[in-house]
């Protein structure tokens, strides 16, 4: 993968402007820590340019019981390394004959994510439970980073949230409160982000481990946002529905 | 050698776009369904936007593509209608339709086109003041001036999506479509474009001219669609 290259802009006729959007990761992502756990709430649109292959995708992808990975950035990458590190994982806790920590689950995410970085296109929430420490929440960007973080969104969609979630933080959230923060910050941002949609996942890791949730729009519970009313979209003299 | 300034002489890429539109032609008149949002690349940034612009009682037009591109086209189209007014005569779609032909054709001629495929729908008055020779009229013209006229037509994502959809109900009943059979078959096209084009909405409004009733715009409706696919194990192992 070639990051050194300026934004290739194209456009194409028959469908309009198609930004080649490498660094970018068109999907939603957003994770809060509480006291006792994690909760992490996803969209589930895969989208190749303008057109949506996946539109009930699931992002959270178990690795244990107490850990999931989020998801985002090229499908076929962060598929392979899951796979892999999910392996990894499992096979040291075998030997080992105890979980292991969340802690080392990242770092051996890491591994993968900082060494091929100039071959991938990943970046991944990683999010768990263990008795070591808690619920924790690390965020993985693309080229390899590790950040532990209490609350952060990811991909194309975090953008629009950013400020939104920063708002609503507080110190000693419950789990109610961060499931509706987390629920709300990814119906914002499929309102506005064309490459988030589809229905929101929300999962909640805790000791006893992991509850997946799905809300769909055609389903009460979804979170949808109520747009304000419009105003006129030609000059007034023009005969328009209002 | 090119202009010094040629990025100030030309439009090189759309930015603020709209996406499909759909129309299709029943028993007395057409219906064209378009959503209300205008995409700022991946981004829905302006919604309760109307793409539709009705022109006088005959003629609708709509369009996909850059939006600030078609409100110079309005004030265009405006000026136009005014002048035949002048002649006491109404612009008909046939009408309308050559006259954008050849102004879109000229544009690319020029190397500066106007980004927009534009959808002219209507009724033909074959016969002034007689409404038993009215035809209903779709004419499209994409981008670079290439225009036709059609029974039904689907643009932008919507092209590789639903033509083949709503030609299959179409072929079914074709010239025979109540107004209501036709608005259904638009409501599920644009259900298809919901769950397949990342700069779909929800929100749209679908618009009619009818030969007894003329140009009739929409009211905004929401469509939401069947998830019950996500309720299925989507995990990818």
């Amino acid at each position: 993968m070639d990051t050194m290259r300026e934004e290739k802009r194209n456009a194409i006729p028959a469908i309009g402007y198609y930004p080649q959007e490498e660094i970018s990761t068109g999907t939603t992502l957003i994770a809060m820590e509480y006291n006792g756990g994690v909760v992490v709430g996803t969209d589930s649109r895969t989208s190749a340019g303008s057109f949506i292959t996946s539109r009930a995708t699931n992002k959270i992808t178990p690795i244990t019981d107490n850990l999931v990975v989020c998801r985002s950035g090229s499908a076929a990458d962060t598929q392979a390394i899951a796979d892999i590190a999910k392996y990894y994982i499992e096979t040291f806790s075998m030997m080992e004959n105890e979980n292991v920590t969340i802690y080392r689950a990242t770092q051996i995410f890491r591994q993968f994510l900082y060494n091929y970085r100039d071959s991938l296109s990943a970046s991944v929430l990683v999010a768990g439970y263990d008795d070591k420490l808690g619920g924790q929440l690390y965020a993985l960007p693309i080229g390899g980073f590790v950040t532990r973080q209490r609350s952060t969104a990811s991909g194309s969609g975090s953008t629009f949230v950013q400020g939104f979630l920063d708002s609503k933080w507080r110190p000693d959230l419950t789990l109610e409160e961060c499931k509706a923060i987390v629920k709300q910050a990814v119906g914002l941002a499929v309102f506005r982000d064309g490459s988030s949609g589809g229905v929101v996942r929300v999962a909640t890791i805790d000791k006893t481990g992991t509850k997946l949730e799905l809300f769909r729009p055609d389903k009460p519970g979804f979170p949808s946002v109520a747009p304000p009313k419009g105003h006129l979209s030609f000059p007034d003299h023009i005969e328009q529905s209002v | 050698m090119a202009p010094v300034h040629d990025e100030l002489q030309r439009t090189l890429n759309p930015t603020c776009t709209g996406a499909s539109v759909i129309a299709m032609q029943y028993k007395t008149g057409v219906v064209v369904m378009t959503d209300r949002v205008v995409s700022y690349g991946k981004m829905a940034r302006y919604k309760n936007v109307s793409r539709q612009y009705k022109v006088n009682d005959n003629v609708l037009v709509t369009f996909g593509g850059d939006h600030a591109d078609f409100q110079w086209l309005q004030n265009v189209i405006e000026r136009q209608v005014l002048l035949w007014k002048r002649f006491d005569q109404d612009i008909g779609p046939k009408a309308l339709h050559g006259y954008l032909t050849s102004l879109l054709y000229a544009r690319r001629c020029k190397m500066n086109p106007l980004w927009n495929t534009l959808v002219v729908a209507g009724v033909e008055e074959e016969e002034k003041n007689n409404k038993e020779t009215s035809t209903p009229f779709i004419g499209i013209i994409t981008q670079k001036g290439c225009a036709y006229q059609v029974k039904h037509v689907a643009t932008g994502l919507g092209a590789f999506l639903l033509n083949q959809a709503v030609e299959d109900e179409f072929r079914k009943k074709g010239d025979e479509l109540t107004r209501q059979e036709a608005e259904a078959v638009l409501k599920k096209a644009l259900e298809l474009t919901l769950y397949h084009d990342c700069v779909a909405d929800n929100d749209f409004e679908i618009g009619r001219v009818d030969a007894n009733e003329g140009v009739v715009l929409g009211k905004e409706q929401t469509i939401i669609g069947d998830w019950s696919i996500a309720e299925t194990n989507c995990q990818y192992e």
